[in-house]
């Protein structure tokens, strides 16, 4: 049993990865627009499926060294990324912000951001149909990286373009005025007025942002190995438990909670029937909320 | 036709006792349950479980009478929300949400892993109806369930108002309008809210037994989220806070949906019969979407937004 | 009129919701190099107007004039690019920033690098300097409020507006706090404040307004409304 607990590392820093990227964009809905966006994570399925797309065009490439596919396929999830947060900022200037300039409580932004969820769901279901999909039917060998801990290619790379995405997030958040203007209106939405932020243009870049993210996020899950609609949805829990975990707001936070939540997906993993992973990422929320309910990094005077 | 109407008026009952209870924890009490299928589900499950008849690859199915599966089903959904409550409603709105999905989710996963109780993914079959043995047809046992569920609406909905006209039901409405006055009065806001998720979570645990002990069979399929969004829309399409207004609504959004259901299946041949309900819950959803934009005060009745709210 | 008036805010009609205004109908005028004192009993409107000024709140009525130009409809970000900035009353540090940080938000409007503007900063508030790596929420309240004040600095405004910049502060540090306004209007900047402290206020401003429920009741020289039994007894802390 214990030697199954390597692996279970390995594939949660996986998972882990996947939900930071979402969880980024949920933290940040969540402190700089103050709602719960139940609708995020099928921004994770339509990236996935935006790519899928272009790959059903352009094909997924010709497999690249150990990889199952060619550059074809990440230019195919930079055009997901693209096209999900556009999509994603479209969505809040046709509903959500049109709720919030009429200081919509949370009921009916949480109502609008589910219908929006199953609309967005549904859409897929109805273009691509229930069944599974694939970027790629290229097979791939697992590599053993250490004594019990074998991950596909495809599983090491997913891993390493997450973390840079995540680095470079960070360096633009740290060092560019728009990316502390972001870190500023997390904070203080009033105070960035104050200091000369355009709001309602911070909030373009955090949809931006957010949806981009998603889309890789959809795209890695989608690689991972298969896509299907509800492919998001089944983050969905996972995607808060890490933004809570992480304290709402903070980048590192999201990152880091998002590993978290992976980590202790797959180590349930070895003690609870899989049939109930889905319920782990729901008992963590449970936990945060009861204990420390600002989170890690949460928590400002 | 009119087999179906009576179908369909069963249903629609039973949606409007679940979305009553709905509204005893929002319109009442401002508390923000968005895993209301899971209460639902746990009051089906435990009349399924007491009085289905025995198979052997079932721990369950005790093939207990009707009644006894009805009442312990609320008695078991009344624990639950208690238990539930008292981890929950102290928290933020969204969160509560959250929280309460989570919860539904959970239960579900529950239901579809745990065979030995629930028959998993298969579900169990041949639950206690009420005087089934009476009825020689199906059409005959609906008619007289309508009868059965018209008495009961009536009586739960008496129920209510008499509840909400009294003492306890003025405490809650004070504390729902202004939580530090009720507080000064020496009213503990937190137990009322407590009470009356209870109260309301029993409720929908009768809704859930009384559903399955319609149908007759209980699946995990039937206890997804989206029932979750049905029953909200159902109060927000009404306007919340209103009982008559939750009773319309329930109306309302069933017809809707089982009205979109039938069109569809009309217009899709059956061979894409998935593209055809993705296409109802897409209407639907836009439908109560741009209700929510345009029209957010609900048909009839107080406004679907209630003012100071207690768990922002 | 003032002759020379900076800024001039006539007959200002604003307030949080529509239809419901705090201000009612308010003129005053700043100029530049003078320190203007508002004045008044809570909930008078003093912060209110402020706000409106600076373009955070809607204004329904009225105009403000910067240096001749109408500002009065402008967003909140084009107003602090006019030159106009403000120092709220509380909230006015980000705490999850650091002190660096906080200032280079405060330059958020300028185009180009501010490396000279954030030295000035540190030379003119030393005890920011030492802890430029810091995060705010590590600050004392006099640290916070010199910071706060810095970061409205940033743009080199020529209209400085700050909300009971002394409010919670020891007395030496308020002592302080005056001086430095003193210096920055002697550099040229309009300084409009609303303080609770009347007595303190005036006796280091030029000129101050005496506002209640919206409405300007008295304006004049700093020195006279000291000496006004009227002001004195309304506001001052009751008959001599």
């Amino acid at each position: 049993m214990s030697a199954a607990i390597p692996q279970a590392l390995a594939d949660g820093m996986l998972t882990g990865a996947i939900i930071a990227l979402g969880a980024i964009g949920v933290t940040f809905t969540l402190e700089i627009m103050r709602f719960a966006n139940f609708a995020h994570s099928e921004l994770l399925t339509w990236g996935a499926y935006i790519a899928l797309v272009v790959v059903v065009f352009a094909g997924p490439g010709t497999p690249t060294g150990p990889l199952s596919f060619g550059w074809q396929l990440l230019a195919a999830a930079l055009v997901a990324a693209v096209l999900t947060g556009l999509a994603a900022w479209a969505i809040d200037t046709l509903v959500f912000r049109r709720l919030r300039r009429r200081a919509a409580p949370p009921l009916t932004m949480v109502f609008a951001a589910f219908g929006a969820a199953l609309v967005m769901r549904h859409l897929i279901v109805l273009i691509w149909g229930h069944q599974s999909h694939y970027y790629t039917r290229e097979l791939q060998i697992a590599a053993e990286l250490l004594p019990g801990v074998r991950m596909l290619p495809d599983q090491i790379f997913i891993l390493g373009l997450a973390i840079a995405a995540m680095v470079a997030l960070h360096v633009f958040l740290t060092r560019s005025r728009t990316g502390m203007a972001m870190r500023a209106m997390a904070e203080s939405p009033a105070l960035a007025q104050v200091c000369g932020i355009e709001v309602d243009a911070v909030v373009r870049l955090t949809w931006i942002i957010s949806g981009a993210l998603a889309a890789f996020a959809g795209v890695f899950t989608g690689l991972t190995p298969q896509l299907h609609p509800e492919i998001g949805f089944n983050l969905l829990l996972s995607l808060f438990a890490a933004a809570i975990l992480g304290g709402t707001g903070s980048l590192p936070g999201a990152v880091l909670g998002g590993f978290l939540v992976g980590l202790a997906e797959n180590l349930s993993l070895l003690v609870i029937s899989p049939g109930y992973k889905g319920a782990m990422p729901f008992l963590l929320l449970l936990a945060i909320l009861l204990l420390r309910p600002q989170g890690i990094f949460g928590g400002r005077d | 036709m009119l087999a179906y109407l009576v179908f369909f008026a069963c249903i629609v009952l039973i949606l409007g006792v679940l979305t009553l209870a709905l509204n005893l924890q929002w319109g009442f009490t401002g508390l923000f349950n968005a895993g209301v299928v899971g209460f639902y589900a746990i009051g089906a499950y435990t009349h399924a479980i007491l009085t289905a008849a025995p198979q052997p690859q079932y721990v369950g199915n005790l093939g207990l009478p009707w009644l006894v599966g009805v009442l312990a089903a609320m008695a078991a959904t009344g624990l639950a929300s208690w238990l539930i409550g008292l981890i929950t409603i102290r928290l933020r709105g969204d969160y509560l949400a959250i929280a309460t999905f989570g919860v539904a989710v959970t239960i579900q996963l529950v239901a579809l892993n745990w065979e030995p109780l629930t028959g998993g993914s298969q579900g169990l079959t041949r639950i206690g109806k009420p005087l089934a043995q009476l009825f020689e047809t199906p059409f005959a046992f609906n008619l007289w369930f309508l009868g059965l569920m018209i008495v009961l609406m009536a009586t739960v909905y008496w129920a209510l108002e008499r509840v909400l006209m009294s003492p306890w039901g003025r405490a809650l409405k004070a504390i729902r309008e202004d939580e530090t006055a009720a507080v000064a009065l020496g009213k503990s806001a937190r137990r009322f809210r407590l009470e009356a998720f209870v109260l309301g979570g029993t409720l929908m645990g009768l809704a859930g037994a009384l559903y399955v002990s319609f149908i007759g069979f209980v699946s995990p399929f039937d206890f997804l989220p989206i029932v979750t969004f049905q029953v909200w829309a159902m109060l927000i399409v009404g306007g919340s806070g209103n009982n008559r207004g939750a009773l319309l609504g329930a109306l309302v959004v069933w017809a809707l949906w089982a009205g979109s259901g039938v069109a569809v299946s009309k217009l899709v041949p059956p061979s894409h019969a998935a593209q055809g309900a993705a296409i109802q819950v897409i209407l639907i959803g836009l439908l109560l979407m741009l209700a929510l934009l345009f029209r957010p005060r609900g048909l009839i009745g107080e406004a679907a937004v209630v003012s100071r709210h207690v768990n922002d | 009129m003032i002759a020379a008036s900076y800024l001039h805010v006539s007959d200002l009609v604003a307030g949080y919701v529509r239809g419901l205004p705090v201000v009612h109908g308010v003129t005053i005028e700043a100029a530049r190099r003078e320190i203007v004192a508002l004045i008044g009993p809570n909930g008078a409107g003093k912060s209110t107007l402020l706000k409106a000024i600076a373009g955070l709140i809607t204004t329904e009525g009225g105009h403000v004039r910067l240096d001749g130009r109408d500002v009065t409809a402008l967003p909140a970000h084009e107003i602090v690019s006019s030159g106009i900035a403000f120092v709220p009353q509380t909230g006015n540090v980000f705490t999850t920033l650091t002190v660096h940080e906080n200032l280079k938000v405060g330059a958020h409007v300028i185009p180009g690098p501010v490396s000279d503007r954030l030295e000035r900063a540190y030379a003119l508030f030393p005890p920011l300097a030492a802890r430029r790596a810091l995060r705010a929420r590590t600050l004392s309240g006099g640290e916070r409020q010199m910071l706060a004040i810095a970061r409205a600095l940033m743009t080199d405004p020529t209209l400085l507006m700050l909300d009971e910049p002394t409010a919670g502060l020891a007395p030496r540090v308020v002592e302080e706090v005056f001086r430095q306004l003193r210096g920055l209007a002697d550099t040229g900047i309009a300084v409009l404040m609303v303080e609770q402290n009347a007595r303190a206020a005036l006796s280091v401003s030029d000129r101050g307004y005496v506002l209640t429920e919206g409405r300007t009741r008295f304006g004049g020289p700093a020195r006279s409304l000291l000496d006004e039994p009227r002001v004195a007894e309304a506001f001052l802390g009751g008959r001599r």
